[in-house]
């Protein structure tokens, strides 16, 4: 079946999630709350697999920072991966791991020509452990930092050099565009059509302090109607690609979350097939 | 590897140095929020029991403290904190409730449990066919505590349940996790039942730990002990 349009799925959306079903949906979730080594939570996770195509995003592998993924990490996520053969697999442009300690979140790094090379080195060995291409999702940004490489050109030849495929996020496009004054029309248009593998979409927020002058990537209201436009000129210009709803916090009823995934995919439905 | 600077931005995630100057930008406290915010979280929805008992301002408090002094060793948040109940148990405010460390431990074997390999438990039914040298394990998932001194099994299981606990019987109680059929369940269980499963962890065959259990109770119930563990999936084979 091919992937339309799928939903980030919250365990309380468990019995909906695996009724459902509406053509191209897809779910997505975190490997990270799924490596237990048994328990009712892999049990969860492989019915919704028996029921619909899955996506394993993770967030952990730090694949922009100093090191390389943590092996153990790496084998359990492996093994999930093949026991699950998840439709997609992916992972961030960022690092959370530095002297044995995680730091849940997404952090930047300078974008250098080394570190294109210790990245495409690490998301090598990620594809080398799965036995499988695995698609890189670049954050939203919140910092001014001094890079060498325009964003889209580091995407598309980290793409290109290790052979990974991208997943664009345009409401982190959108964020980042905001917060650091670049555009985010032409950001999209940089990136290699070819490469893309998937589309995700959430919903920002703007800083309790600071107000619109800094937007947070929160994933906890409804995608912003600009982020829409973004979206359906990027799918007009690349072809449908499998697009993800995220929602992480404020997660309303499963019946809402359906309603704007069907935006989506009339967005898809309504792009020409493009293989 | 490349020449970005990851320790000054990691030590001033956690307020120390200035990150050659990034702390200055207002987004910088989006990644330390959200580092900080991500630890305490899970921290709190780990231990439902201690929210319920200290409310969630003095619990997010200890959080803060512990993640400062215990930060997170891998990615798997869903299980981290194995030493916050200890740690808050002995923080300001917590005084009163010297079986606070004990509740909250429970709130972590929940966990524990929950995520525990999967086994087959031996059935109930086969109990009566078990020689005296049968070699018995607890299930990978059972988790257990007794308590001489609190009411562990009224204190947690209300607290649990979001209700504070009331009209409390002050008497020394025991706690079985496992998980029987997919999800965790938790039982009351005597002292006997505590000293059994301690005895079979430490790798005593039947006979040793029936001799654990006499030495520790006087006249325990051996039939309905092993009908209650079994029952609960708590007994694998070795």
């Amino acid at each position: 079946m091919r992937l339309g349009a799928g939903l980030g799925i919250k365990p309380q959306h468990f019995d909906d999630a695996l009724a459902a079903r509406e053509t191209g949906l897809w779910y997505e979730v975190h490997p990270e709350n799924y490596l237990a080594a048994g328990g009712p939570r892999r049990a969860w996770l492989r019915r919704l697999r028996e029921a619909h195509p899955l996506s394993l995003h993770g967030v952990s592998l730090s694949l922009a920072g100093p090191d390389a993924p943590d092996a153990a990490h790496l084998s359990q996520l492996a093994a999930l991966v093949f026991e699950l053969a998840p439709a997609l697999v992916s992972e961030h442009l960022a690092w959370s791991r530095l002297d044995g300690v995680y730091l849940p979140d997404l952090l930047p790094a300078v974008r250098t020509r080394q570190l294109l090379a210790s990245v495409c080195a690490n998301i090598g060995r990620v594809q080398d452990a799965l036995g499988r291409a695995i698609a890189i999702e670049h954050p939203a940004h919140y910092l001014a930092l001094p890079h060498e490489m325009d964003e889209a050109e580091f995407l598309n030849e980290m793409a290109r050099v290790s052979g990974c495929r991208l997943l664009i996020d345009v409401n982190n496009v959108y964020v980042g565009a905001r917060n650091l004054g670049y555009d985010a029309e032409a950001w999209l248009a940089a990136i290699d059509a070819d490469a893309v593998a998937e589309i995700h979409l959430a919903g920002h927020s703007a800083d309790p302090l600071l107000g619109d002058a800094l937007l947070v990537d929160s994933h906890d209201c409804a995608v912003a109607e600009p982020v829409w436009a973004l979206y359906r000129r990027l799918i007009a210009r690349i072809g449908a690609r499998p697009t993800l709803i995220e929602r992480d916090g404020k997660v309303p009823g499963f019946a809402e979350l359906q309603a704007e995934r069907a935006r989506a995919q009339a967005v898809l439905d309504g792009a020409e097939v493009c293989v | 590897m490349n020449s970005f600077d990851y320790a000054g931005f990691a030590a001033a995630l956690w307020g120390r140095g200035d990150a050659g100057g990034l702390v200055a930008q207002p987004g910088f406290a989006v990644y330390r929020n959200t580092v900080i915010s991500g630890c305490v979280d899970a921290l709190i929805a780990n231990h439902p029991s201690l929210v319920t008992l200290m409310g969630e301002a003095w619990l997010a408090g200890c959080a803060r403290d512990y993640v400062r002094a215990y930060p997170p060793q891998d990615a798997y948040l869903v299980r981290y904190g194995a030493g916050f109940a200890a740690f808050a148990s002995g923080m300001p405010g917590a005084e009163a409730w010297p079986w606070l460390g004990q509740v909250g431990a429970l709130d972590y074997g929940w966990l524990e449990c929950h995520l525990a390999a999967d086994a087959d438990p031996v059935p109930a039914a086969s109990l009566a066919a078990l020689a005296a040298d049968t070699a018995l394990a607890p299930h990978p998932a059972a988790r257990w505590v007794w308590s001489g001194q609190w009411p562990l099994w009224q204190l947690w299981s209300s607290a649990r349940s979001g209700c504070p606990p009331e009209n409390l019987q002050w008497q020394g109680e025991g706690v079985l996790l496992s998980r029987p059929a997919g999800e965790v369940l938790a039982c009351p269980v005597p002292q006997e039942a505590c000293v059994f499963l301690d005895a079979l962890a430490a790798g005593q065959a039947l006979d040793g730990a029936v001799d654990a259990v006499c030495a520790a109770v006087a006249s325990p119930d051996f039939s309905g002990l092993m009908q209650q563990l079994a029952g609960a999936g708590a007994l694998v084979p070795r």
